[in-house]
This record gives C-alpha cells, structure tokens and sequence, in this order.
C-alpha cells in the first residue's frame, strides 16, 4: 500500500470512531485485496434533482428528494407521487444525456475531493452501480428495458468527469441485492454506499464493511459493520484508515 | 532488487519477446495459426488450462491469483476454453440451467483482468478454445446473415476478443485457428521446441492425448482441452531441434467448478478430470514447464481444500 497522506489528513483520521474497522472484517482467515466497492449515485453522483426535473415536466409535482426517509422514494409519503409514477420518471430519467439524466448528472459536493485523497493514498477502487441495460428486466412482468443507452451514457460521463478510466475494471453493473454476495467473494472488504439495505447487507449480514455517506434515507440506520459519516470530508480518512488497519493486522492478500 | 530494478528487468524480457523473428512482441492483438515465440532465458512463464468462465472454480482461482502474485510470471497463456460460452452451445442444455452470453463475456472479462493484474504480466496470450469457438460456430450454423456486422467504433465483427472488450493496445494477445475462419488448432512455438495449444486429441488415460499430438507434431506439446492431467515423454533419434532425444508431452487438466451447473453433462461420465496447470522458466533457450497438479488435501479441523505446492509454498482454494 503506497501511502500518501499529509498531515492535514493523518490529523482527519484521527477522528475516525474507534472501533472501525469491524472486528469481523479483522478476524478473517481469508486476506482481502487492496481495493474497494462504491455506489455510483448518491456517494459520487447526485441524481434527485434529474428526479425532481422531470417529475415537474411530466407530472407538474415539486419534488423535494433531500427530505425524504425511504431510500424506495416512491413509496415514500412525504412524496406527491405515486410508485408508478416515481417508476415512470426514473425510466426516462436513466435515459436522458443532459444534466438532469444519468448522461450528464452533476457530481456530489465533496465526493472529488474525497476519492482523489483516497486515489493518492495508493487504494484503487470499483464502482458498482445499478443502470439498467439492455437485458434489464422486470422481474415480475419480464419486460424488458430493451437499451443499454443509460449504461454506455453512464460510462461516457464518467470518463469525461475522470472518475474511471478503464470502464471495463472500473465500473461494473451489478444489481444492489447482488453487490455484498459478489464482494464477499471477490475478497473485497468495504463498499460505499448511500443505500441502507445494501449497508446492512455487506455490513451486517455478510460480516464486511461499509461506509455510508449521509443521506436523508438513512440517517437513522444503526448497524454493526456500517460507519455513517456525517461530511464528505470524513470519507477519505475512514477508507485509509480502514486499509492502514487491515495492512497492520495482516489481513491484505498483497494484490 | 528495488521495485524500479524489478521493472527494468521485466521490460527488458519483454522487449527481447520475438515474434515470428520480428522483434515486436506487441505487434497482435490477434493472430491465426501457430506463432513462433522466441522467450529470451530467464522469462517466467505460467500456462492457465480451462477455466471455463463462468463456470470457474472461483475458491480454487484465488489461490493461482496468489500463486501469480507470487511467481510474477513476464508471460501469462490461457490456453483455451478461458470461457464456456455455454449459452451458444448446440448441445443439449438442463432444462433448468440459466444462460446469458453478455454475462458470461463480463464474468470471463473480469476474471481475466484478475489474473492479469494478480501476475503483473507484461505479455498475456490467449489462445482460442473449442469453447471460444462456440460464437463463431453459433453465427455460422445459425445466423451467418450477421456475419458481415462490425461493431461501429472497433470495426471488429463479433468475436472472443471483441466481446471481452480488448482493444489494440491492451498487453493481450489472442490466437485464433487457421485464417480466424472458426476451430481452434491456433496456439505458440516455443523457442521452436514447445507446442502450445489448445488441444484436439482427447483419449481416455492421462498422458495419452499429449502422446498423440507428440507422434504428429514430432515436437514437445503442452495443451488442454482434455481436463485430465498426465505428463509423459518419448525417445526419439536426438536431432538439432531435440538433441537429448526427449520429447515432452503435458496435458495441463483444468480451472472449472465440477459443481457447476454448465458443468452438469460431466457427471454422467465419471470424468477422470484433474485440477492443474504449468509454470516455469526458460533457460539456455529451452522452456522449462513444470506442471503443477492441484489435489484436495485435508487441513486444520478435517476440511479438505484443494490445494497445490510451489517453492515450499503451498497454496489453498480460498473459503469464500
């Protein structure tokens, strides 16, 4: 692990909550790789106001998605919309190139800053994310999304904004029921994410890490394994730290 | 030796790397038919069989990625069936058994990357399979009106390579069959004294396929294909090519999840399958292969791992 941390950041670090890393994470035989899952939208990308936008066009309703408490905002009733109609919008949403569509969402505040410190720190990452692509499907119905567009338009924006730079090791689509079952195997120890189901799931459940950005759904989520953060800033001295942790513990498989 | 020394000495391998006697090693991204490869002495050489992807046998690939992790080969082969691509297989499917071809070239993708950067190799080639050449054999039989489609951007029609998404200046190098008119006899020449290839032959005892290639190539051979895992070797007049008089026959036996769903046609016919592969060294120009069987042994607390040996290192599939 090639470290590159300044002062100012080794001082952040000190204000990571004792107790993380977790103590399962720790204990493992099994060593881990030196590299990390993230959600794309919510920790990198910011997408309700693409959301409220077109819910306006569409249905004339205003949208404020910062206040509400269910990470499946449609079912929400803070929310003047329905969970068709929430359905609706995010079908078009996903397929728009400008900036209120997945094309061209703007970044979160604090979250370039956040993974540059952690890419200087010598930790690479992957971003997992589900778009929905070309064999997406229904599961009840089977009916299809039947375009990969919100998929290449996703991948294209990252480029352009310098997040990834091979999209082929640098971004995967993975359904978030799927993420802490494929990390687990995969030997990769912490995700980021803003969804608190997939938090516990990869914490909890399956014994890994997680590292949740603060969000409006998930500020009351409690759980072993999950460190809520409460700023951006705090991201990148908690993903070091976590990795100094695991490197002392000789728990990194050294590739 | 420091990090940078260690890179110096790679990149210097590498460059020495001869293709067909053109000194430019990175000069395919694909290539039809046999490639003479001239290794200079000290390239670490490692030969992956039948993986099968993504039918891999994931715990036990952990273990050859800390294997490559440690060994730092400069050449990584795959030497065929590096996918199943069961999902364009004519063959009878279970009924019950789930396929999608896109999910099966991301899988393969990213296990190859995997391997790729577990081993840091600088020159990775990947040969094609009976298993690769379902796509072509698939659009050929079924649908050859698609043939003529190239993708837009990359201008290539659809094929192994196209699909994983390598492009011209990625490290990796695919070898196709005669012409890339579909089959799989493509494969290396070793510094003109090893065969490397898929495998076509396939006779029931280990060693014997690897026996039967050596009698009609009249060279030594290392190939898949077969999963078993047998080494044997064959006097002949010493000659300038052999001057010991030893030919050397491998089959490399394979990387797959006997459990696995793509894997279920296997069961019936009690397989005399075997885990392994081969790694080794040139020196004073010949390449020194050393297979290397992987065997389920018994570990603390009774469980049994598969598990193999290198340098006194032994390594076991992972838990997870």
């Amino acid at each position: 692990m090639t470290t590159k941390i300044t002062p100012a950041l080794k001082k952040r670090m000190n204000a990571v909550p004792l107790g993380w890393v977790p103590s399962n994470v720790l204990g493992q035989k099994e060593t881990f790789r030196l590299r990390f899952w993230t959600d794309l939208h919510g920790p990198i990308l910011k997408w309700d106001g693409g959301f409220a936008s077109v819910a306006k066009e569409l249905y004339g309703v205003d949208l404020d998605l910062r206040q509400v408490r269910h990470y499946m905002m449609g079912y929400d009733i803070r929310l003047p919309i329905t969970p068709a109609e929430f359905a609706n919008v995010f079908k078009i949403v996903v397929r728009l190139k400008g900036k209120d569509g997945y094309g061209g969402l703007e970044v979160r505040e604090g979250a370039p800053e956040a993974f540059s410190e952690i890419r200087a720190a010598g930790i690479p990452f992957e971003i997992s994310t589900w778009v929905p692509g070309a064999t997406e499907h229904d599961h009840e119905t089977l009916k299809a999304f039947g375009t990969g567009i919100a998929q290449s338009g996703t991948i294209e924006h990252l480029m352009k904004l310098g997040i990834i730079k091979n999209p082929m090791r640098d971004i995967r689509f993975i359904s978030p029921g799927k993420k802490a079952e494929a990390m687990t195997e995969d030997h990769i120890a912490l995700i980021i994410e803003d969804n608190p189901v997939t938090a516990v799931h990869a914490g909890y459940a399956y014994g890994n890490a997680c590292i949740m950005t603060p969000d409006s759904y998930n500020e009351h989520l409690v759980s072993p394994g999950v460190l809520r953060i409460n700023d951006m800033s705090e991201l990148a001295p908690a993903v070091i730290d976590f990795f100094e942790k695991l490197e002392k513990a000789g728990a990194l498989c050294g590739f | 030796m420091t990090k940078l020394e260690a890179t110096a000495v790679r990149d210097a391998i590498i460059k020495a790397i001869s293709v067909m006697g053109l000194n430019t090693a990175h000069a395919f991204l694909t290539f039809a038919g046999i490639l003479p490869l001239f290794l200079p002495d000290g390239t670490r050489v490692v030969i992956l069989p039948d993986i099968h992807s993504p039918a891999h046998h994931n715990p036990l690939m952990w273990a050859i990625e800390k294997f490559l992790s440690r060994y730092r080969p400069h050449v990584l082969i795959l030497v065929g069936d590096l996918a199943d691509i069961f999902a364009l297989s004519r063959h009878p499917k279970g009924l019950r058994t789930v396929s999608n071809a896109q999910m099966e070239f991301d899988v393969t993708r990213r296990v190859t990357d995997r391997l790729i950067e577990a081993s840091g190799a600088a020159f990775v080639i990947i040969i094609n399979g009976n298993h690769e050449d379902r796509i072509y054999r698939f659009m050929q039989d079924m649908a050859p009106q698609l043939g003529s489609l190239v993708h837009p951007y990359t201008k290539e029609p659809l094929s192994f390579h196209s699909q994983l998404g390598y492009k011209a200046d990625d490290n990796v190098m695919f070898i196709y069959g005669t012409e890339e008119r579909g089959g799989f006899e493509g494969g290396l020449l070793l510094n003109n004294d090893l065969g490397v290839h898929h495998g076509i032959l396939v006779r029931p005892k280990p060693g014997f396929s690897p026996l039967g290639d050596m009698d009609r190539w009249m060279r030594s051979i290392m190939h898949g294909h077969t999963h078993r895992f047998g080494f044997v070797a064959r006097d002949i007049r010493p000659n300038k090519e052999y001057p010991s008089g030893i030919l050397r026959g491998l089959e490399l036996g394979h990387l797959a999840d006997m459990d696995h769903s793509f894997m279920a046609y296997s069961k019936g016919m009690w397989p005399n399958w075997h885990y392994g592969f081969a790694a080794g060294l040139v020196h004073n120009g010949i390449p020194h292969m050393q297979p290397v069987p992987i065997s389920p042994v018994t570990l603390d607390g009774g469980r049994q791992k598969l598990a193999f040996a290198w340098n006194g290192e032994l390594f076991t599939e992972s838990d997870r």
